[in-house]
């Protein structure tokens, strides 16, 4: 028990930032931390009870916060569409204190927002999106080419 | 407004998707490690949860084919 909460801390001091900043981009800041805790409380369980090690890679641990985020992402997302707008956004915020930015931000779905955020933060080829969500790259070109399309309008 | 080229957007996007980040709250100590306590005993209930479904199965199948004999061996005693 021990030596598996070693490897979650480590874990957690190792992605627990990019963690929350990604779920962030998913669901938005006030369902980010649930959807974290979630995670780590499913990371606990493979290695701990089935010794699956897996979910200390990097890519397997974001799309487990993925799968999270899209397992509540139905349940809640009128809500969450609420929340972007009214969540305390930090003073530098430019394009997210446009409420029209942040409606449309909302209405992406959690898909466009992941193939977002490894885009525009992780810097990543379609390619290697694909591979970290397990999905085609005609499917990441496509997620991509629709959030684009859908962001255009408000950020021109 | 005029229409974003697709080198604007992409910088605009960049922009967006950092912002969006930099609103993610700020990571504490490690969640919620009560859980796994629960979670480690789930197993256990459902495996208690398995042999009382299993121990009915087996009395009712038992208690048939016991009474079906008991049945038979009557038939043939009043046959006899």
């Amino acid at each position: 028990m021990s030596g598996v909460a070693g490897s979650v801390e480590e874990l957690w001091n190792k992605w627990g930032d990019d963690l929350l900043g990604y779920a962030t981009v998913l669901v938005g800041p006030d369902n980010a931390e649930d959807i974290v805790d979630d995670t780590v409380v499913k990371v606990l369980t493979m290695t701990d009870t089935a010794g699956d090690q897996r979910a200390f890679e990097k890519p397997y641990l974001f799309r487990m916060v993925l799968n999270q985020a899209r397992m509540t992402h139905r349940s809640r997302s009128r809500r969450e569409r609420r929340e972007w707008s009214v969540s305390e956004l930090p003073a530098h915020v430019e394009l997210l204190a446009d409420p029209t930015v942040r409606q449309a931000v909302g209405r992406l779905s959690v898909m466009q927002r992941a193939v977002l955020y490894l885009t525009y933060w992780e810097d990543l080829g379609p390619a290697t999106v694909a591979a970290r969500l397990d999905i085609s790259e005609g499917s990441v070109k496509k997620h991509l080419a629709r959030a684009r399309g859908h962001l255009r309008k408000v950020l021109s | 407004m005029s229409d974003l080229d697709s080198k604007d957007l992409d910088s605009k996007l960049r922009q967006l998707v950092h912002e969006m980040t930099d609103t993610a709250p700020p990571a504490g100590p490690v969640p919620m490690v009560a859980p796994v306590v629960e979670l480690r005993q789930a197993p256990r209930a459902r495996m208690v949860v398995r042999v009382a479904a299993a121990a009915v199965v087996v009395l009712l199948v038992g208690g048939v084919a016991v009474g079906g004999l008991g049945r038979r061996i009557g038939h043939n005693r009043r046959r006899w």
